[in-house]
């Protein structure tokens, strides 16, 4: 017959391992109003697997909607201008990379090993493309025994409302 | 050497304070054994916690991402993009599950000592006393006296472990109660909710509510001191010649 005492150390040693791979699981959230030309950029390191929302609805000026115009990371480009429905979608980033490596940086998307899924919104950057190159050119080097930092930057022209969500799990 | 009458009766009302003082340490004994059921019972909740919030992740990893972590509960399904979404109902009840499951598992750990501190029965020597001062005496005799002061050290223990653990249980559930009335008037006022200044007036609610029975409990404590000092003189006393080293008297 197994001891109390004992019992009492194998759910401590069950809740613990159960803490550790909750720890895998993480999640974002960023939202704002954004004028000009502005940025999201999603980062996350190369082991973590995720999914983002991205919800972007056009301003409304003086009973004008704002005509908006989103820049995907591969280069595709949607406009809108409808106010209730706006834009939406679901952008799906794979774990392209696996690594023993732990690590941390700092800048406009901070990583570490606690938060390796991060987003940031950038509004009324100018020069949306000289601000993206200076982002991706600082981080390109990051990469340290097959850690690497992935960023993912969704240009947006106009005046909007953003809000996006991401859920990940590092593995 | 003889003994009188008034002194058999003032042995036999000590014997009986302590017999009756003793039935009470059994009690607290039993009670600091079942502790350890008490914190397994708790410890399962929170495994069964996790282990919910463990499947709610897997799931969304199996089904792709259906949806994320957009509140501050885990539980609660929402995404931006839209899709399905829970009833209010079940998000509700989803929130609450943080707290709703540890709760549940404190109240049937609560339950279960309960009941089985009421199967712990006491006042067998009861009978021993009704045959006067020989059956005070043949208790007397039989009692372990290194053990009985091991029991009231550990019952000792037991009364301040309790009192801990009553204040923690009673803490999270006044927590939970004032957690919906708490946000109700802070969003009339349009601002923040400050978990730490709810937990602090939780708090202070729970030694308001509680105070007499924290105090009872002290008194206990103290009184189990002098029960033990009683005892310690019990155990000399016992031993000294006029007793005889086999309890019998002489009477006169």
């Amino acid at each position: 017959m197994i001891s109390k005492a004992w019992v009492i150390f194998i759910l401590v040693l069950i809740i613990s391992g159960q803490f550790l791979v909750l720890s895998l699981f993480h999640n974002v959230d960023d939202q704002g109003v954004i004028f000009g030309n502005s940025v999201i950029v999603i980062g996350k390191w190369n082991y973590v697997s995720a999914s983002v929302d991205l919800l972007v609805l056009p301003s409304v000026v003086n009973g004008t909607p704002s005509q908006v115009d989103i820049v995907l990371p591969n280069g595709t480009s949607f406009s809108a201008n409808n106010p209730s429905s706006g834009f939406s979608m679901r952008i799906k980033l794979p774990m392209t990379g696996f690594s023993l490596a732990n690590g941390a940086i700092s800048g406009p998307v901070p990583l570490s090993q606690d938060h390796p899924l991060n987003v940031t919104i950038a509004q009324n950057v100018g020069d949306a493309t000289t601000y993206v190159s200076s982002i991706m050119a600082s981080n390109s080097a990051t990469s340290f025994q097959g850690l690497a930092v992935e960023l993912y930057p969704i240009i947006i022209h106009g005046d909007a409302q953003v809000a996006i969500s991401g859920y990940g799990v590092a593995l | 050497m003889s003994r009188t009458i008034n002194e058999e009766a003032a042995v036999m009302t000590k014997v009986m304070e302590l017999m009756t003082a003793l039935d009470q340490v059994k009690k607290y004994r039993a009670f600091s054994r079942l502790l350890l059921d008490f914190a397994a019972i708790v410890l399962c909740s929170v495994v069964l916690l996790l282990a919910l919030e463990l499947t709610v992740n897997f799931f969304k990893i199996a089904s792709g991402f259906p949806c994320y972590y957009s509140t501050a509960s885990m539980f609660i399904c929402g995404s931006v993009v839209g899709g399905s979404q829970a009833s209010p109902i079940v998000q509700l009840l989803a929130g609450l599950s943080l707290f709703l499951i540890p709760a549940i598992g404190v109240l049937v750990g609560v339950f279960w000592v309960d009941r089985k501190l009421r199967s712990v029965r006491g006042g067998e020597w009861r009978e021993a006393m009704k045959e006067g001062f020989p059956g005070a005496l043949r208790l007397l005799q039989a009692l372990d006296w290194d053990s009985v002061l091991e029991d009231m050290r550990i019952s000792k223990i037991g009364y301040a472990v309790y009192s801990v653990i009553k204040v923690l249980g009673y803490w999270l559930l006044a927590f939970i109660i004032l957690f919906f009335p708490y946000g109700f008037g802070i969003s009339l006022l349009h601002t923040g909710i400050n978990f730490y200044v709810l937990g602090l007036i939780s708090l202070i609610l729970v030694l308001v509510l509680i105070r007499r029975d924290l105090g009872r409990r002290y008194r206990q404590v103290v009184s189990l001191d002098a029960i033990t000092w009683e005892l310690r003189w019990f155990n000399s006393e016992f031993k000294r010649p006029e007793f005889g080293e086999t309890g019998t008297i002489e009477e006169h």
